[in-house]
């Protein structure tokens, strides 16, 4: 293209027509959401407060009341089903007891399960990711085949939604699923914590289990074992104590530094002896996770070891010994005896100067 | 086209070229506004299953440190960190640097929190040349305070420092006078929860605060600003945010945060180096080294921007001021430019260096240059015009047609740019409501690419070629400057601009 055809009179006046056509089209298009957004906002608010009405005198209105509500939801089809619906399933997570199998009667009756198993094989992620988010509100087991397979998805957001979904139900026999597919794929971590804090103590056999094999198959590591091991502090399985105790003595740093933190938090006397050992190790990460530790168990037999520190050259280190003596019962005094400024800055941050 | 002899050739060919330059600046600009669109529309849908507002309770969360540099504040800095305590974040800390008052900010906040002396716990691990004078320490509710005194160095400076002192794995480098929005830290921490191995560095979407109303350092009403230069910032923040930042991270590309809020790791930030406290505009260039680090060492890494609202953030209220705040912006990519030219089209690099780093040298250094060559040839084409319309020449230099297509390659393709990334707005997170706004917001983009952006033109020129030689203002002039821009008559106690509304 020449420079003359470029400055050519059609030429440029296909270029303004386009730009004019473009501009009005933007123009058009930006006045027309704008002016309906506050009035689509406004009617999608007075439908949701009308059907949360329903809802609440379903579950939680006097007798009479409760069965004219149940009547009136069970005669919604369509749209003004789907409203209900969408608005039943935001609730569910939110309620317990007799009020959340109420509920999930009402969308049983209307068979939101049946849909929701449908959703979970479409081609659209969002909906796949509805229908497990809907299996999993709905706490039904019989959701648990269903949402295994959905854990290889290719989205990623189904798969974390299929991991919550699962912990939602509850299901221990999917645990190990879930270590696995969180082994696999770090950014899961976060949703299995979630998952595994939903089941509860019920998932610690399977936890053990799989901790176990991993120190005897493994040479003592695998990502799966730190999940374990973290998942096994996170409930507060207070009986798996030696089990810790023994991954960090036997385990690879990861699993090392998983084992104690995991002690940390479960407040376990008996990983005392273990986690004083593990400040000599030749693992930094390993060295900082048992001071963190120790302070957490708040024993004052980790006082000794853990002023040691307070003067080392490692910042961190001594920064983490200092700010985990100051919990200790008799950390302040070692603390305000020491001439350490980590012992200083831990004073200060703890409130504990006198 | 007419032209006259060699005069007219020479000029049918520059205006050709400069015509191609802006279609292709502005083509560019749309292929980042769809990816931004893109992104925005699938952030929207994930958002709804992403499980964010659990992230509160998260036990696995990364403890941040907010770390702020501020500078003769003793009248709101115990606004400053009061609003600062009060955000919502399982596990955080303040790390507050006063870098080089000479009021008593330092003593008021020890006052005011009652917090105790402490000696310097330096790791030495980042460059810090003003030195630290004094630490204080301690606790309001459950956060801990620490406040640095050192004498001025500049915002680099004192970030260093106080990512030296602080305590936990993420930074969260905020400017002092942004109002954050209560959720920040959840937004800008979350993405490194949802991929802590490569996750490096996050920001978020940063409005301006100019107009709103702010209570007790929140924002509770959003509106338009009053005067059109503000209005043209607003837009401005608009085409920075959601078409430049998150059209580059949509493509993995990231080449800068902001320079209001960023979330860094803080082990990858001490690999680095930290800031470099002898660069006016440091930001962009820890970027670039970040990018940099992560290719040399051959470790994965994401830079991403967040498609939430995490700052509010006072703009200048006058033309002069604005004029050097959007001059300073150019040069802070100037500088990266100069300093990490290996950067530069290297696929060891991903995308930032084959896609991100070039297009920024050629469409935004290069941008002042042809801007400049295209308003010197169409004024001097409109002089011919009305010369051969007088009759004192036979032909003019660039005819009406050369005009026309300057004029369709720069302010009309600008402006319809413009008004798309307020279509990317309007769709994802559009905070201003009313039709008189977006008629403003309409205007105030057509007069930002037909007033604003030639007005600029010499000052970011020369700011670009300043930063490009190496002889940018010293660090601490440059934020002397800064802050004497924002300060202009823009603040009130409540670490609100004047044209912010109080409550």
């Amino acid at each position: 293209m020449t420079s003359g055809s470029l400055t050519s009179a059609p030429f440029l006046a296909a270029l303004v027509a386009a730009a004019v056509l473009i501009g009005i089209g933007l123009v058009s298009a930006l006045l027309v959401m704008r002016s309906t957004a506050r009035r689509l906002a406004t009617a999608r608010s007075a439908r949701q407060a009308e059907v949360r009405d329903l809802l609440f005198s379903a579950l939680m209105g006097e007798p009479d009341e409760a069965v004219r509500a149940r009547a009136d939801l069970g005669r919604r089809h369509g749209a003004a089903w789907s409203v209900a619906e969408e608005q039943a399933f935001g609730m569910l997570p939110k309620i317990k007891g007799h009020s959340r199998v109420a509920l999930v009667q009402v969308l049983d009756d209307k068979g939101a399960a049946v849909r929701a198993v449908e959703k979970t094989s479409r081609w659209s992620w969002v909906q796949r990711c509805q229908g497990a988010y809907e299996l999993g509100a709905l706490g039904a087991r019989d959701g648990v085949p269903v949402l295994l397979p959905m854990l290889d998805d290719s989205s990623f957001v189904v798969r974390r939604v299929a991991v919550r979904a699962l912990g939602a139900i509850g299901e221990p026999a999917s645990v190990v699923p879930l270590l696995q597919v969180a082994g696999d794929e770090p950014r899961l971590t976060n949703d299995l914590v979630f998952a595994l804090d939903r089941m509860g103590l019920a998932a610690a056999p399977h936890l053990r289990a799989e901790l176990e094999r991993s120190l005897v198959q493994r040479g003592g590591g695998g990502r799966q074992a730190e999940l374990a091991a973290t998942g096994l502090g996170l409930i507060g399985d207070v009986g798996c104590g030696r089990l810790l105790v023994r991954a960090l003595d036997e385990g690879r740093p990861p699993l090392q530094i998983a084992a104690a933190e995991a002690l940390g938090r479960l407040g376990l006397p008996e990983g005392l002896p273990a986690l004083v050992s593990a400040l000599d190790a030749d693992d930094e990460g390993v060295k900082i996770a048992a001071a963190r530790a120790l302070g957490e168990l708040a024993a004052d037999q980790a006082s000794a070891p853990l002023a040691r520190w307070l003067d080392s050259d490692h910042h961190e280190l001594g920064r983490l010994a200092a700010a985990s003596l100051a919990r200790l019962p008799s950390g302040g005094d070692l603390l305000r005896a020491s001439g350490s400024p980590y012992a200083q800055e831990a004073l200060a941050v703890s409130g504990a100067v006198a | 086209m007419p032209s006259d002899g060699s005069v007219g050739s020479i000029a049918s060919v520059l205006v050709v070229a400069l015509a191609a330059y802006g279609f292709l600046l502005h083509a560019g600009l749309l292929v980042l506004t769809a990816s931004a669109f893109g992104e925005a529309r699938v952030y929207r849908r994930r958002r709804a299953f992403a499980a964010y507002e659990e992230s509160f309770g998260d036990p696995l969360a990364r403890g941040v440190s907010l770390i702020a540099a501020v500078r003769d504040r003793s009248e709101d800095v115990v606004d400053l960190v009061q609003s600062m305590t009060s955000l919502r974040y399982p596990d955080f800390e303040i790390v507050l640097v006063d870098d080089g008052s000479s009021d008593d900010t330092a003593q008021t906040v020890v006052a005011a929190f009652d917090l105790r002396s402490i000696p310097l716990l330096s790791s030495g691990a980042l460059p810090v040349r003003a030195p630290v004078e004094a630490v204080w320490t301690g606790r309001r509710g459950g956060v801990s305070v620490t406040v640095l005194r050192k004498a001025a160095g500049g915002r680099a400076d004192a970030w260093n420092a106080a990512v030296d002192v602080a305590r936990n794995p993420l930074v969260v480098v905020v400017d002092s006078h942004v109002v954050l929005d209560p959720d920040a830290l959840l937004h800008v921490a979350r993405p490194f929860a949802d991929d802590p191995q490569r996750m490096v560095a996050t920001t978020g979407v940063v409005r301006v605060l100019n107009g709103c109303s702010v209570r007790r350092g929140r924002v509770t009403d959003v509106a338009m600003p009053p005067t059109w230069v503000e209005r043209m910032q607003v837009l401005s923040y608009l085409e920075s945010y959601l078409v430049d930042r998150a059209g580059w991270s949509a493509l993995g590309a990231l080449p800068r945060l902001s320079g209001e809020v960023a979330c860094l790791r803080r082990d990858r930030v001490r690999e680095v180096g930290g800031w470099r406290p002898d660069l006016a505009e440091p930001d962009v260039e820890l970027v670039a080294r970040l990018h940099r680090w992560a290719g040399d060492n051959a470790r994965p890494h994401r830079l991403v921007f967040v498609a939430e609202p995490v700052a509010w953030a006072p703009v200048a209220v006058d033309r002069p001021s604005a004029v050097r705040a959007t001059a300073r912006a150019d040069a802070a990519i100037a500088t990266a430019l100069r300093e990490q030219p290996g950067l530069l089209g290297r696929p060891r690099y991903g995308a930032a260096g084959v896609l991100a780093y070039p297009w920024l040298a050629l469409f935004t250094v290069l941008t002042p240059v042809m801007e400049l060559a295209a308003l010197l040839l169409s004024g001097v084409g409109l002089i011919s015009l009305a010369a051969s319309a007088a009759g004192l020449v036979v032909q003019p230099v660039v005819g009406w047609s050369g005009l026309v297509l300057l004029a369709l390659a720069w302010p009309v393709s600008g402006v319809l740019l413009g008004w798309s990334a307020l279509l990317v707005d309007e769709v994802s997170l559009s905070r201003y409501t009313g039709v008189r706004a977006l008629v403003d917001a309409l205007l105030g983009t057509v007069l930002l690419h037909l007033v604003w952006r030639w007005a600029t033109t010499l000052p970011r020129l020369r700011a670009t070629a300043r930063a490009m030689r190496g002889g940018a203002a010293s660090p601490q002039r440059s934020e002397a400057a800064r802050l004497g821009d924002l300060g202009s008559g823009c603040h009130t106690g409540e670490s609100a601009p004047v044209h912010a509304r109080r409550r």
